[in-house]
């Protein structure tokens, strides 16, 4: 009772204000709106012929180009003659409906849609004697140049990658998927930085009720501001009790689209040069972009090899642990005998030497995430060769301790989802430690723990452990491990609860 | 569905928290961690009869890497003497700081004293005990004690490099081969009847050498097995790859073919719906690996007449393995299990009317695979000059 109190008395109210900005659709009133913004500009402009009375053109310098501004509206304003011969109202209806030459022109009739219009990068028109503006498109579309992803090479596809213009990405994934059956949903996201975001799927193929779940979490999301993909992610997914990734993300338009085409809702925010894709599984994360490109035989061997690995980085440290302290009977003879000597005069028990090595190479790891690429690779080669090696001729820690720890790091970059590999990481340590407290039945338990853990959580009413759970079958299962000639993969997969299977004659 | 994630919370935290009351019976539970470089790794395994009822036993380190480059140190030997198995190897843990680790004895051996009043003790211990494995290869020591064979070994190297280096040569030697705990307690327990390999301990300095096998009956050992009739149970068991024959032919001169491999079958012999007898069906495979150069195999009357010498060599040798079974009355080579999986319908049958006084007989089918000398017309069966 007394901290229920508490806690309502630290959370203020949050309400929220609609309309957000109130008053008559004025001059004075955008200009007290804008107050203190340097970059706010008001243009007076004396149309030949008229009574006298000057237009006003607001604008947000920077927001709109400038040469747009000055071809399209001001030089067709002063030297249209049709214009000229008309009366201030009789232009301004001529203006609506075309005598200037932007693309796009709407009429606005109150204060909010004319401030959001401003930040958007477009012109706003009063004239003298009307109660409404026209608004009139001359944003600027400086942006970075469509370039090749930088995180998701590929050596054979497309170059393509998602770049911070939201419009410029929806263009890019058209561009792949031409069938107007393509949808395009846009919510405004946050208070403050009212971000476009765009929900995408392909009408017939994405599952209707995860299209109208994604824009039914998305219309719940009432933030500040979209400025990260973390402020986006935590308020879509079902469960943020969890380290395991439950959204893909790809900052590749091929790979974004074929996610589609499976039958994925796609989530693309103004501002983040990449794309989401919803429903996310534990088997969505272990596939790489390029094993569509790749021979079906090498594709399926290296995503059998990637699941080998999630169990090497998961499991190794704590098995090394658990067999080093406990089980010492199951480490073949010779292996145990060579352990022994390459022990000796080290000061640590196995469990501190495993943690000790895991924390340094998880800050190592961060280090040269930092830091830039040419410093976090000789970071890497200092912190992981020169003081590996000194550590082990100094007895801090033992050979085979380092080579496991480093067997076990290696094998978590091998994750095509970085952040699958980081949710490892972190069981990984829970593993360790539990392996330290009671050997493989720690190992065990904890594993029995992170199954029930994985089997609990879903992503957009998917399991996330889907298809290995969820009813997807042998064949589903099988398919999720091993990639079929693409020829032979005649259904979209069952989880998505696509309306329409069959996706190939 | 708050209040359960708060008293979650609460038992996960006074579970934590348990940690820090000192009390070392609180994680009773949870299993005893060691430390590996805290042990000393036993590899052999001795176990003598004693003093009255006693059982002494002796356990071999074998040489251990002092690691950083600085060599090898000698085999560690402890000896202690109890009342049973598990109070002498109790005993030895009190010899000095490490900790003595039994899970990586790999060889057990039996002095003969012990062997001949009963192995299942020995055997039954590696059973029970939580850190033997019964794929522990047992061995018989022949004339003397296990101890004083792993004694002798430390002083020159160490018994287990010795026995290890005699496993892996098993498949050259014709007339010895590994045989597990787990193999002779499932002998043990089918027929009452096994049969164990045995050493001897040869020269001045004593080493250990292959001699044959030990035969177990109820427990116990009762002859020794050696010569060709050792080599006749490898060949009844399959498991010769290398054996070489030593030929005196009249017409030829002295042979010398090489077993290079050797399978058999047993089947029942049923009559009027009756089991009268067994076939020991032995396929060896040879090669001419001496007197190449006068042999000329190309010519089927003297490839016949060296088979024909193979086939008798191997059929004695099989005669006088089998001969064992018949004097002791004993399965020792699990002929019966042998019989019924060749030819299941009739388990039931063999089971009932089985004896291991029944007749068998010994087929044997030798081939002569193939010369040494590319020069020979004759180079691999099949594959003649007159096929060309």
């Amino acid at each position: 009772m007394w901290d229920r109190k508490k806690r309502e008395e630290a959370v203020p109210p949050h309400p929220r204000k609609e309309p957000r900005l109130e008053g008559p659709l004025t001059l004075e009133r955008i200009r007290e709106v804008f107050r203190d913004c340097a970059d706010f500009s008001v243009r007076e402009v004396e149309r030949p012929g008229g009574s006298g009375e000057k237009l006003v053109l607001c604008s947000i310098m920077g927001m709109v180009k400038l040469e747009r501004v000055s071809d399209y509206i001001l030089r067709p304003l002063a030297q249209d003659d049709a214009l000229r011969q008309l009366d201030n109202r009789a232009a301004y209806r001529r203006m609506a409906e075309g005598a200037l030459y932007n693309l796009l022109v709407t009429e606005r009739t109150t204060v909010d849609q004319v401030a959001y219009d401003l930040v958007s990068g477009w012109c706003i028109l009063f004239c003298p004697g009307e109660s409404t503006a026209l608004s009139l498109f001359v944003a600027t579309e400086d942006k970075r140049a469509v370039g090749p992803p930088v995180n998701e090479t590929v050596l054979k596809g497309a170059r393509d990658g998602f770049v911070e213009s939201l419009r410029t990405n929806t263009s890019l994934v058209r561009r792949h998927i031409k069938a107007p059956e393509l949808k395009i949903r846009e919510q405004i996201v946050g208070r403050q930085s009212l971000t476009s975001v765009d929900i995408v799927w392909l009408d017939g193929i994405a599952d209707p009720e995860t299209v109208a779940e994604v824009e039914r979490r998305m219309a719940r999301i009432d933030i500040d501001a979209v400025l990260s993909s973390g402020n986006l992610e935590e308020y879509l997914v079902d469960d943020v009790a969890t380290a395991f990734p439950l959204i893909q993300y790809t900052e590749r338009p091929d790979r974004f689209c074929g996610g589609l085409a499976e039958g994925r809702v796609g989530i693309l925010v103004d501002g983040l040069p990449f794309g989401y894709l919803a429903p996310g599984t534990v088997s969505s994360f272990l596939r790489a972009g390029q094993d569509k490109s790749n021979n079906w035989l090498l594709a399926s061997v290296l995503t059998l090899l990637r699941y080998l690995c999630v169990l090497v980085t998961l499991l190794l440290p704590a098995l090394y642990i658990a067999m080093a302290t406990f089980h010492q009977e199951m480490i073949p003879t010779r292996l145990a005998l060579s352990m022994i000597a390459a022990k000796q005069d080290v000061p640590f028990q196995t469990v501190f030497e495993v943690l000790i090595m895991l924390i340094a190479f998880e800050i190592l790891q961060e280090a040269g995430l930092r830091l830039p690429q040419s410093i976090g690779q000789t970071v890497s080669i200092i912190g992981g060769l020169v003081v590996g090696q000194a550590a082990v001729e100094a007895k801090i820690v033992s050979p085979a301790v380092l080579i496991a720890v480093a067997i076990a790091g290696i094998a978590g970059y091998t994750m095509p989802s970085q952040e699958m590999a980081g949710a490892l990481r972190m069981w990984r340590f829970l593993l360790a430690v539990l392996a330290s407290a009671a050997g493989l039945f720690g190992v065990v338990g904890g594993a029995a723990l992170l199954v029930y853990h994985l089997a609990k959580i879903e992503s957009f009413g998917v399991p996330y452990l889907a298809p290995f759970a969820g009813g997807a079958g042998l064949g589903g299962t099988a398919r999720a491990v091993v990639r079929a000639p693409l020829p032979w993969q005649k259904l979209r997969e069952r989880t998505l609860k696509t309306p329409n299977r069959r996706k190939q004659r | 569905m708050k209040q359960v994630k708060r008293m979650g919370c609460l038992a996960a935290s006074a579970a934590l928290l348990l940690g820090l009351s000192g009390c070392k019976e609180t994680f009773d539970f949870l299993p005893y961690s060691r430390e590996l470089e805290n042990m000393a790794l036993m590899r052999t395994m001795g176990v003598d009869a004693g003093e009255g009822e006693s059982i002494s036993v002796t356990v071999s380190s074998g040489e251990q890497s002092k690691g950083s480059g600085e060599g090898n140190s000698s085999a560690v030997v402890l000896q202690e003497e109890a009342e049973t198995i598990s109070g002498a190897c109790l005993s030895m843990q009190g010899r000095g700081v490490s900790y003595v680790f039994y899970g990586h004895v790999g060889q057990l051996l039996l002095g003969e004293e012990l062997a001949r009043a009963g192995v299942d003790t020995s055997l039954d211990y590696v059973l029970r005990d939580i850190e033997m494995r019964l794929q522990t290869n047992v061995y018989l020591v022949r004339g003397a004690r296990a101890g004083e064979a792993i004694q002798a070994a430390a002083e020159t190297g160490s018994a287990t490099r010795r026995l290890e280096a005699m496993e892996n040569d098993a498949g050259l030697l014709s007339h010895s081969m590994s045989r597990s705990v787990e193999d002779a307690l499932q002998d043990l327990e089918e027929t009452g009847c096994t049969f164990l390999p045995s050493l001897r301990l040869e020269g001045e300095e004593r080493t250990m050498a292959a001699d044959g096998y030990g035969l177990i009956q109820y427990g116990q050992l009762v002859d020794w097995v050696d010569g060709d009739g050792a080599k006749g149970v490898n060949l009844l068991m399959g498991e010769v790859d290398a054996d070489v024959l030593e030929l005196a032919l009249p017409e030829l001169g002295k042979v010398a073919l090489r077993i290079v491999g050797a399978k058999s079958r047993v089947e029942p012999v049923v009559q009027d719906g009756r089991v009268t007898g067994l076939t020991v069906t032995c396929r060896v495979d040879a090669n001419l690996a001496e007197g190449a150069g006068e042999v000329n195999l190309a010519r089927e009357e003297i490839r016949r007449q060296l088979e024909e010498a193979l086939e008798q060599c191997s059929r004695s040798r099989l005669e006088q393995a089998l001969e064992y079974c018949r004097t002791w009355n004993a399965d020792f080579f699990q002929l019966e299990n042998r019989a019924g999986r060749s030819a299941p319908w009739q388990k039931e049958m063999l089971k009932k009317e089985w004896e291991p006084s029944m007749p068998i007989e010994v087929r044997v089918e030798g081939t002569l695979r193939r010369g040494y000398d590319v020069g020979n017309e004759f180079t691999m069966r099949g594959n003649t000059n007159e096929d060309r």
